[in-house]
């Protein structure tokens, strides 16, 4: 019951006319990283605060990934969906999301991702999370969930010793 | 009247009125029973003279009986005897009276003095058939008996009022005891129990008469019940009021709690950017271009922390409104095209007014009301992702404000802000004004909007209402009052 609820609600967010740039974010404004992950594994990073983005992006990309960023939830609904659809030859490594983001949240996320059976690791950061918070991301099988102010170091750190150095 | 005093009156009128009659009787009793008497005894009377002349006139001649009867006459003064021609007038006919030797005639005289008159004929005794020689009329005087009559009636009058006078004190004396004092102590009970002292019981026994030991036991029973629905009543709001203690204090610790997660989660972020970027700097990763840009970034998001505590300060220490004469049209027409124009565009909003082209005067501090309107805009708008419409309408109203504000009913200026968007829950509704309150997803909204234009309206003597329906959209109204006395 829950699996076709999230899905539906993945598939629902889909659809919703609402993002700013209707036809996908690499259209109206490609990144610089754009062609490069589409054809090797990449980190995908979602957070709606551009300069926390921004930080996030610069550190794992000193680390030695590729890296890919959603300003939204809807966002990263649309780009989670087109992988698993198979529209991309890129593999995704892992996924950095925030919890509470406009649109849709990174526990919801995690949940569609478990309900289609899509093995993909999870970090998760919030910003003074609450123990049922930390309580539900563990049952739904995240690799780790940041307290916001959180080192970016110890972030980078989990992510290197999860999927290792690409 | 109490009830005894008429007990006491009834019997005694009652009582004067049977002994009153039986007076009476006993006195037209009494009067025949004399009045027989004296017609016999007349009547014996004259039936004796007359035998006793009718032999003295056979054997000495008439002279010597008619001495004889003067001589008797004489003798016995208590009554008068006189010989009668039965030709005088006085004496009735034959063919008027009965066919006896001796009969009676009762004669009233005028000076109340009753007379009785008897008379008994005198024949010849050798030819009885032969015509009547005279008569003897015994007369005799009522008037003694009569006093005697009166005198014992008056005896009986005397003894009634002594029976009506031992009744009236009896009576009045059991009353008080048997009507008074039960129902004196029925009183006090029943007064007892309306000042609520339910534990108060009449003690009444059956020597205080049925009735009465019946209705007091009657009050105890009412007075126990009552009692315990009273303990049943004073426990539920006992244990009410502990409740509600207990739910304020939940309901203040939720709404700290709200406050403080609000506050961490807008916190948050910034907080990671400038340590993310504190870090760059002391493991030397930027340059010093590099470094420039990051104390920049650090910079901005200081200031973002502290504008979120700049309002919540203002939040907590609002001051008041700064008031002065502004048309309300005008300034929310301003206030909702700049919103409009920054925001609804991209959403597919479209904004449609109503009684925003004439002026709409009131006494208000000129930004906090911007402050609202731009709120309740702002608001609309982003209830409607997929697009809608928001109407903004301004008229005046004759409006009732919700109970518990101390506000009086009369005309306001009502803005109403409606939008087609997702609307909001009934239990949302509930707590949409308070602090931190918040539906949307973060960075659109801190959860104090709604508060602070509350807080706000209410400052300026209106206040805020939000009507909406899930899927239909939602309507806030502002009442402003048209007269403001300073």
């Amino acid at each position: 019951m829950g699996q076709f609820a999230s899905l539906r609600g993945l598939r629902k967010l889909q659809r919703k006319p609402c993002t700013d740039r209707p036809d996908g974010p690499r259209h109206a404004t490609p990144h610089r990283h754009e062609a490069r992950i589409l054809k090797s594994p990449y980190l995908l990073i979602a957070e709606d605060d551009a300069d926390l983005r921004a930080l996030l992006s610069i550190a794992f990309e000193r680390a030695g990934y590729r890296v890919a960023q959603c300003s939204n939830g809807i966002e990263l609904v649309q780009r989670l969906q087109s992988v698993i659809e198979g529209k991309e030859d890129a593999k995704i490594l892992a996924l950095v999301t925030d919890i509470r983001m406009p649109g849709v949240t990174g526990l919801s996320i995690l949940e569609g991702l478990n309900d289609l059976g899509v093995p993909l690791p999870v970090f998760l950061m919030t910003a003074f999370g609450s123990q049922e918070v930390h309580a539900e991301a563990a049952r739904l099988g995240a690799n780790r969930c940041f307290d916001k102010p959180f080192d970016i170091e110890a972030l980078v750190g989990a992510v290197v010793r999860t999927v290792g150095i690409h | 009247m109490r009830i005894a005093t008429k007990l006491v009156v009834g019997s005694t009128v009652g009582m004067l009125f049977v002994l009153t009659i039986h007076a009476i009787l006993t006195f037209r009793r009494e009067m025949s029973v004399i009045d027989a008497d004296r017609r016999q005894e007349g009547q014996r009377l004259a039936h004796a003279m007359s035998l006793a002349v009718g032999l003295e006139w056979d054997q000495a001649g008439k002279e010597e009986a008619l001495a004889l009867l003067n001589d008797v006459a004489t003798r016995d003064s208590d009554v008068q005897m006189r010989w009668v021609d039965m030709k005088t007038p006085n004496v009735p006919r034959k063919s008027e009276r009965v066919d006896s030797a001796a009969f009676t005639t009762f004669e009233e005289n005028g000076d109340s003095q009753d007379v009785l008159h008897s008379y008994a004929e005198v024949r010849d005794s050798a030819h009885p058939t032969a015509s009547t020689r005279g008569a003897i009329q015994i007369t005799q005087v009522l008037s003694d008996e009569k006093v005697r009559v009166q005198e014992s009636l008056m005896q009986l009058a005397f003894a009634v009022l002594i029976i009506l006078l031992i009744n009236a004190v009896l009576a009045t004396l059991l009353s008080r005891r048997w009507v008074q004092r039960p129902v004196a102590k029925l009183l006090v009970m029943a007064e007892n129990v309306g000042n609520g002292e339910f534990s108060t019981r009449a003690t009444l026994t059956r020597r205080s008469g049925r009735e009465f030991s019946e209705l007091g036991s009657a009050l105890n029973i009412m007075a126990s019940r009552l009692q315990e629905i009273h303990t049943a009543r004073e426990e539920e709001y006992q244990r009410r009021i502990a409740s509600e203690a207990q739910l304020q204090h939940a309901e203040r610790l939720i709404t700290v709690g709200k406050l403080a997660s609000g506050v961490a989660h807008e916190i948050g972020t910034p907080l990671n950017v400038i340590t993310g970027h504190a870090d760059m700097i002391r493991r030397n990763q930027v340059d010093a271009v590099g470094a420039v840009k990051s104390a920049e970034v650090i910079g901005a998001h200081a200031g973002r922390i502290t504008n979120i505590i700049k309002q919540l300060l203002r939040f907590s220490r609002r001051s008041g409104p700064e008031r002065a004469e502004v048309d309300l049209a005008e300034l929310s027409k301003q206030a909702s095209e700049s919103m409009l124009s920054a925001y609804a565009h991209k959403r597919g909003v479209t904004l449609k007014t109503h009684g925003l082209d004439e002026p709409h005067l009131a006494f208000v501090d000129a930004t906090q009301m911007q402050q609202v309107v731009s709120n309740l805009v702002m608001n609309g708008i982003q209830a409607m992702e997929a697009g809608g419409t928001l109407t903004i309408g301004l008229h005046t109203a004759e409006a009732t404000p919700p109970a518990g504000l101390g506000l009086e009913a009369g005309e306001f200026l009502c803005l109403k802000v409606a939008d087609t968007g997702t609307g909001i829950s009934n239990e949302e509704q509930q707590h949409i004004f308070e602090p931190f309150f918040t539906t949307k997803d973060v960075g659109e909204g801190t959860g104090l909007g709604l508060s602070i234009s509350y807080g706000i309206m209410r400052d300026h003597g209106g206040w805020i209402e939000v009507d909406s329906e899930l899927g239909i959209g939602t309507t806030f109204s502002m009442f402003v009052p048209l007269r403001f006395d300073a």
